[in-house]
């Protein structure tokens, strides 16, 4: 039989006090706080998941942040297309009408003073800028207009008109990361957008014998394509061939130049990868450090223009009154202007669409991983207020029966 | 024939040994909540009868009682259990330290929340996406900037609290050393006054409930075991076996600051001065918790420190500014050496002998799903010497870097942003190695050497070792600027900051790549984007495999030692309370049991009263009455 020592029950009632104070105290500041994880050993893994969660929250948000940004951008880059599309299509009809063989010079005449205003007003909307004072159009070279115009005098028109656009943005787009690794560029650099033509260059220089000095790269629209010492000249093209752009090269049969034509209406972007010359030494740059488009060699020729290049030259054949012409390539060459337009709005209607889509997927994984962190950091209401109240009866009977601890002794007995 | 007044003689002893009784009892009364009492007993014998068996005995009925003396005063206690309560005792110091610096270490982390170190990196990681959105914008690049600061503020507060803790347990061992001591000398001199007490054939009692009472509270500050098999010689060991008293010799331990360890204080042990590791009890613990849980976790947040400033400076610094100019870190870096090779004098005898080596990077893009179809094996140091890792030819790039960075190896593998190879070195379990400093690469094939274009040559002769003053020149790259980098100062997390140069004109903040060696546009946001990504892809920070990783990995880290500590607490706590209980109840004073005995001899002695006065009243009959 133990014996049990005066000071047991005291002792005992101590501890087993101390110990549901504890809990009691948990369970209120959880109570408190609404937080099922006081600290992180009450729930270790749990807490692991929920940092990940956190973490992972904040990146949706922004890429959602980042989606409706890319999507204000495109919309804003759309009303242009589209308002750059109905100018296009008054001047498609006048081209149309101006072909028809019955008007006679000074008609044509006065149907070229209104293309030209509306070569202005295409050039203007090129040239667009956003409430933020960015250049739509200009790729990433958004402090500067798209777009840069000489104007000079042409038969038939009445002071200085404009003679020449050249494209001065850059072909450079920014990414978005509009989900985990995924990346959207919701810009449209204006010399795809307003271009009529394929582009095509014709090199002067014969590279029957050509080879590559020395491993360098050369930078096709943007994109960097290797070149390994000893390649000949149809080494390059292949290698040009098979980088996945739309641009397409070979060699002409007849000059053994090199030729480059675009297989999309754009502005063919070249330039030579650092310290690199061979596309000097092929005859299609002209070796100086000017940004492209104007690096071109100057004896390389060159087809294919801008959306303006076809409006000028309509404005031009009209204000000549030179039927043939309207005929003919003018008239092709707006119609291609159209048409090119037209697939860019279509391409940014898909993107528009896939980051509607984008979007939602967003909206609802925020809500899957928002529960799914609550699940493991809020309390359970119900749960916490019955455990709370569990523990306030045991503790009171802990007391009470903390009370009678001091039971009477042999000593009340005695006299 | 008795003596005449032999009946008062014997009431006499009777009276003296009940109120020696009571005494006793009034004692135990006295001490029921004395810490460390436990009860006596008193013990009474009769006492010797007469007449002994010799030759001038009386020729009549012999052994004739005399009455009762005293025979000891004793305590009750199992003394077999005491060992085990005294051997148990390191357990719960050891527990109950750990559990309540843990708890303050968990306390440290602020996790989950929104304040806490993970969450402003998550806001610096957003300033990048906003700046890769809006380029052009300076608002943008002022908020890179201020959440830059932010997190720097919440490293280095961290940081802060982290090597705080390590004082205040450091200050600690000194407090809990100091404590030992004096139980040590405490227990000497207790000895010498047991010694003589002993000599004297008394039991000193309280003197041995005051030793068991010091014993049982050294026992929880440093694991101990008693020895009592020489009665004249009490010994108190460590577990080590070492003496701390012999007898009435105390040896206390002895504290040195040891400058290898952030001086930090090492126990040093009594007879031969030397360091002397413990573990175990209050003083282990505390150990464990300085050297390693605190050493641990300012290692994770360096690891962090040092492998956030090197990936975001990596971009940063080949992007251009608003200004087109670039080569600008936007963490401000300390290397450990100024000279550009990373050699460095280590022993500081004048020489350079070591070069430290964070990162080096390979020549060659590499396709991370590309079978290599090659074989060989690479070295790499580990904690315990160095590690092999064979790789195979119908191994991918993929394969390899994960064999690597799951082999143990000092060392951590990924492809950067350009698709090379990247080797960086982690913190280090071994106190004289240095932290993210590679000590050695070597390959007998070719997938470090012509494959990824990491070293110049395969073989032991083409390694690159960190004892070699000059081993960038075993790299492959060579010595240029960006194929690798210098080792950082230690402790990256109590100087990282934003650069200076930055601070004063954010449009320096580079937010474009540019093409072909030309500036950046003003609106391109490609570095932006790469150094915003540099969060959710594998970068490798130190074990973890991204930012994500590390930080639910060092979150999940401290919540389970935490979660082990105080569950194990609980259980020790328990097992110490059903032994002390154990004791209690054997030693423990119940005033209804002293009282009891108190009436027993308080009847007693009445009764011893009541026959002296007999026997007076028959004395006072033949003096007084038989009229002589």
């Amino acid at each position: 039989m133990q014996r049990v020592s005066t000071n047991r029950g005291n002792d005992d009632m101590q501890y087993y006090l101390r110990q549901k104070e504890v809990q009691l105290n948990r369970a209120e500041n959880a109570m408190g706080n609404q937080q099922r994880i006081q600290n992180l050993r009450d729930d270790p893994v749990g807490a692991a998941h929920s940092t990940r969660y956190q973490s992972y929250l904040s990146r949706l948000e922004q890429f959602r942040e980042n989606v409706d940004n890319s999507q204000s951008q495109m919309r804003i880059a759309e009303g242009f297309m589209q308002e750059a599309n109905n100018v296009l299509q008054r001047v498609s009809e006048l081209s149309i009408q101006g072909a028809n063989g019955t008007y006679a010079k000074d008609d044509l005449q006065k149907m070229g003073v209104e293309v030209n205003e509306l070569l202005n007003e295409l050039i203007q909307l090129a040239n667009a800028k956003s409430a933020d004072g960015v250049s739509v159009f200009a790729g990433t070279r958004i402090d500067v207009p798209a777009f840069r115009s000489q104007t000079g005098r042409v038969p038939g028109a009445d002071g200085a008109v404009i003679t020449g656009v050249e494209y001065i943005g850059s072909i450079g787009t920014n990414q978005a990361e509009i989900s985990e690794n995924a990346f959207m560029t919701p810009q449209f650099a204006g010399n795809k957008v307003f271009w009529a033509e394929n582009q095509s260059i014709f090199s002067p220089v014969d590279a029957q014998n050509f080879q590559v000095q020395a491993d360098s790269s050369i930078l096709i629209d943007g994109k960097e394509i290797a070149l390994k010492t000893g390649d000949t000249v149809h080494g390059v093209i292949s290698r040009i061939n098979s980088a996945d752009l739309a641009v397409k090269a070979r060699l002409d049969p007849v000059t053994n130049g090199l030729i480059m034509e675009t297989t999309m209406p754009h502005q063919l972007w070249i330039q030579e990868g650092p310290g690199g010359s061979v596309l000097k030494d092929l005859g299609v740059l002209s070796g100086d450090q000017s940004r492209p488009p104007h690096n071109l060699s100057p004896d390389a020729r060159r087809f294919g223009g801008s959306m303006f290049d076809v409006v000028i030259n309509l404005r031009d054949a009209m204000l000549t009154g030179d039927q043939e012409a309207l005929g003919g390539r003018s008239l092709l060459g707006v119609r291609q202007a159209q048409n090119n337009l037209l697939t860019n709005i279509a391409d940014l209607g898909a993107k528009d669409s896939r980051l509607d889509l984008t979007g939602k997927t967003l909206d609802y994984e925020n809500e899957q991983v928002t529960g799914n962190n609550a699940k493991i950091l809020d309390l359970d209401v119900t749960q916490g207020i019955t455990e709370l109240k569990m523990l306030e009866y045991t503790h009171k009977a802990a007391l009470g029966a903390a009370g009678k601890v001091l039971k009477p002794g042999l000593i009340e007995f005695l006299r | 024939m008795p003596s005449t007044f032999a009946g008062i003689e014997m009431g006499k002893r009777s009276l003296i040994a009940h109120t020696q009784g009571i005494t006793t009892i009034g004692h135990n009364i006295s001490n029921a909540s004395t810490e460390g009492f436990s009860r006596q007993r008193i013990e009474l014998k009769a006492f010797d009868p007469l007449y002994e068996p010799q030759l001038n005995r009386e020729e009549r009925p012999g052994q004739m009682g005399t009455g009762v003396e005293t025979a000891s005063i004793t305590r009750v206690r199992d003394m077999l259990l005491e060992d085990k309560i005294v051997s148990s005792a390191g357990r719960e110091g050891y527990w109950e330290t750990r559990d309540k610096y843990l708890l303050m270490l968990e306390q440290v982390y602020n996790e989950p929340s929104d304040t806490s170190v993970r969450s402003r990196l998550d806001k610096f990681w957003e300033g990048w996406q906003e700046l890769s959105q809006h380029p052009e914008q300076t608002a943008t690049r002022n908020s890179v900037l201020q959440r830059g600061e932010s997190l720097v503020d919440s490293i280095h507060s961290r940081f802060k609290d982290l090597s705080t803790m390590g004082m205040m347990v450091n200050d600690d061992v000194a407090v809990t050393v100091g404590e030992i001591n004096t139980y040590v000398r405490d227990i000497a001199a207790i000895n010498v006054q047991i010694e003589k007490v002993k000599a004297m054939k008394d039991n000193p009692n309280d003197l041995y409930d005051r030793r068991d009472l010091l014993v049982n509270k050294l026992s929880t500050l440093i694991p101990i075991t008693t020895d009592t098999r020489d009665p004249d010689e009490y010994q108190v060991f460590t577990n080590g076996g070492i003496h701390l008293v012999q007898g009435k010799v105390a040896s206390p331990l002895d504290l040195r600051s040891n400058p290898e360890n952030e001086g930090y204080w090492d126990i040093i042990r009594p007879d031969t001065k030397e360091n002397y590791p413990i573990s175990g009890g209050k003083l282990g613990s505390l150990l464990t918790l300085r050297d390693q849980d605190i050493k641990s976790e300012v290692q994770k947040l360096d690891t962090l420190s040092v492998n956030f400033i090197d990936l975001v400076n990596e971009v940063h610094k080949t992007a251009y500014g608003q200004d087109g100019e670039n080569g600008r870190a936007f963490f401000v870096e300390y290397p450990k050496v100024l000279n550009a090779d990373g050699s460095y004098d280590r022993n500081g005898d004048g020489e350079l002998d070591t070069s430290l080596i964070f990162r080096v990077n390979g020549q060659h893009k590499l396709n991370p799903e590309q079978q290599i179809g090659l074989a060989g094996t690479m070295t790499f140091p580990g904690p315990e010497g160095d590690q092999r890792i064979n790789y195979f030819p119908t191994d991918t790039v993929k394969d390899i870097i994960s064999r690597i960075n799951n082999s143990g190896a000092e060392v951590a593998a990924s492809l950067n942003r350009e698709g090379v190879l990247t080797l960086k070195g982690t913190t280090v379990a071994q106190k004289e190695n240095q932290d993210f400093a590679l000590r050695g690469l070597e390959d007998s094939g070719q997938f470090l050497v012509g494959y990824s274009g990491v070293l110049a040559q395969s073989g032991p002769e083409g390694a690159f070792r960190w004892t070699d003053p000059q081993a960038v020149a075993t790299l492959a790259g060579g010595l240029v600027e960006g194929n690798f980098a210098v080792a950082p100062l230690a402790h990256a997390s109590s100087w990282i900051g934003v650069n200076t140069a930055l601070k004063a004109d954010p449009t320096r903040i580079a937010a474009g790549l540019g093409t072909a060696g030309n500036p950046a546009d003003l609106g391109d946001g490609s570095a932006a984007l790469a150094i915003a990504s540099i969060r959710n892809t594998q970068i490798m920070v130190g074990r973890s495999k991204t930012f994500d990783d590390y930080f639910a990995d060092s979150v999940a880290d401290i919540g389970l030692k935490g979660e082990t500590s105080s569950i194990t607490l609980k259980t020790v706590q328990t097992d110490m309370k059903e032994l002390r209980d154990l004791r209690d109840s054997i030693s423990g004073v119940n005033l209804d049991e002293e009282f009891a005995n108190l009436i027993k001899f308080q009847h007693g002695f009445n009764a011893t009263a009541k026959f002296i006065s007999e026997v007076n009243t028959m004395l006072d009959t033949i003096i007084n009455r038989m009229g002589v």
